[in-house]
């Protein structure tokens, strides 16, 4: 089918365009909070003193993380009505099913991440210099990094473990949305506990685990994907 | 000419399962109704069929292919579950687009077929549930299968729509194999060749539905004056009921009554004829599956 992770992806925000707005928000203060001191102070030590860089990482990742969280709707959304269902008639295994939601996922993740990269580039280059340039490029790295390894990590064990698919009392959101959020608060708490090169050390060491956990779980899916997970 | 063959297939979720053993062949066109009371197995056996769930044991062949294997045999076959299956946040066009984009087919000719050309620019979740089951249909018809698997298609839907959508049917059975599910004994015997009859998960019967006969038959009488001195019939309602064991002794009933001055303005069987079989208890299982693959 062509262009399959654009159709999920075009469905899932017909569906559900607030998570992603919120994401874009939330990128956006990410981006603000990163760029702003920046251009005020014309000091790049400033932010990395200051764990302003690490903050506005763990900002800009949970934007990439919500912008995501349509298409974990349109999943369950699709398997209620019949949808996975009827696609697995068609001769679709659960792998190819399962795919295209992954891919609309990362999809809707990598059009945040490049508006997240592109504001931030373009400041560095107002800016002139090439710290900023450098500390720019590392923070996109460790934010990528974060949040596509966690955005995997939440579509594969939603699909892996369909008990995730469920929704808590009271809560809009599928189960499998609480495993990305706690990551993301770590981020967070230890952007106020660590210094800046030992925060991004540490935080590309929970993007590897988390990422790593997404390649296991994905090798694991053709086992734990199980047709009748697919069913209404 | 096609064929489809189950041969013991044991089916479910899980690792539980719901159909046991099931074997038949079907290998004419024609409308085979599947009966069974809530949790038979009716929709376990059509997602077996459809290639949706592996059977356990057993096989599944469409045209001597195997359905779990064979991708070919799978785009011979066609699936309306229960469920509308349609993205709703799409119009009924993009939907029907949506899956012709990886089906092929075209989904001008389907919007045809179900006269949906002024719903096809509406959103699905728009629709009543009746368009909603219409516009679930026609993504049926996107391409021509050998096989339809329909599984309570005018479920939710009023009787003109009903009507409409087996008369499609109907005339799709000249050349097609279509298995119906349905809960309504009078569709079934209205649109049915063949009935195969399930009940927690075997095949308790398959024939030709014209061979099924009831043990009694009730016949509701309506007529100008009290006939129950006449026959043995009792008053219920609007009608006076006779209990004959034949059609030919409801006749001479009736013969009996005009040769007596009676004006009779109504005769009608009140009980469906399938009615017997979802109160009768299983019957032999293998002797009526040995059966049913010779009648096919």
């Amino acid at each position: 089918m062509p262009n399959s992770a654009l159709i999920f992806a075009k469905r899932s925000l017909s569906l559900s365009r607030i998570q992603f707005v919120m994401g874009i928000v939330i990128a956006s203060a990410g981006i603000l909070l990163f760029n702003i001191g920046k251009l005020l102070t014309r000091n790049v030590h400033v932010l990395v003193n200051g764990q302003v860089a690490l903050l506005s990482v763990s900002l800009m990742a949970e934007g990439i993380l919500l912008s995501s969280f349509p298409v974990i709707l349109l999943y369950v959304y699709d398997k209620n009505n019949g949808v996975l269902e009827y696609l697995l008639s068609l001769g679709w295994n659960q792998e190819d099913i399962f795919k295209r939601y992954l891919e609309a996922a990362l999809f809707l993740a990598l059009t945040i991440f490049i508006y997240e990269l592109a504001v931030n580039v373009a400041v560095s280059v107002v800016i002139g210099t090439s710290v900023a340039l450098i500390l720019s490029l590392v923070v996109s790295v460790v934010t990528a990094a974060l949040g596509f390894a966690v955005v995997s990590f939440v579509t594969v064990a939603m699909v892996d473990f369909s008990s995730l698919l469920k929704q808590r009392v009271g809560a809009n959101s599928p189960l499998a949305y609480t495993l990305g959020a706690p990551i993301i608060a770590l981020t967070f708490l230890l952007a106020f506990i660590l210094p800046f090169f030992t925060g991004v050390l540490i935080e590309l060491l929970i993007a590897g685990v988390v990422g790593a956990l997404s390649i296991v779980l994905l090798m694991l899916s053709s086992r734990l994907i199980r047709r009748e997970k697919m069913l209404p | 000419m096609h064929a489809l063959e189950l041969n013991n297939v044991t089916s479910g979720y899980n690792g539980q399962a719901v159909l046991h053993d099931i074997s038949f062949k079907l290998n004419e066109p024609s409308i085979y109704v599947v009966l069974g009371p809530n949790g038979a197995g009716k929709t376990t056996m059509f997602r077996t069929i459809a290639g949706i769930l592996e059977p356990f044991s057993g096989k599944v062949l469409f045209d001597d292919q195997n359905i779990t294997t064979s991708d070919k045999a799978r785009t011979k076959i066609s699936y309306l579950s229960q469920f509308n299956a349609m993205p709703e946040e799409m119009t009924v066009y993009n939907g029907l687009k949506f899956y012709s984009d990886i089906e092929g087919g075209s989904p001008d000719k389907a919007i045809d077929l179900l006269d949906l050309g002024q719903l096809k620019n509406k959103r699905f979740s728009d629709l009543s549930q009746g368009q909603k089951k219409r516009a679930a249909i026609a993504k049926v018809f996107l391409r021509e299968r050998d096989l339809y698997l329909l599984d309570e298609p005018t479920a939710n839907l009023d009787p003109a729509v009903s009507k409409e959508i087996r008369e499609i049917i109907l005339k799709l059975s000249k050349d097609k194999m279509i298995l119906y599910s349905s809960h309504n004994l009078y569709e079934a015997t209205d649109i049915g060749t063949y009935l195969i009859l399930i009940k927690n998960g075997s095949v308790t019967l398959f024939d030709k539905i014209s061979n099924i006969k009831p043990k009694q038959y009730r016949v509701g009488i309506k007529a100008s004056t009290d006939i129950s001195k006449i026959v043995d019939a009792q008053r219920e309602g609007d009608y006076f009921v006779l209990n004959v064991s034949s059609p030919e002794e409801a006749g001479l009933a009736l013969k009996k009554l005009v040769e007596n001055g009676i004006l009779v303005t109504e005769m009608r069987q009140l009980d469906n004829q399938l009615q017997e079989l979802f109160e009768t208890p299983n019957v032999n299982v293998e002797k009526t599956q040995k059966e049913s693959q010779q009648v096919a």
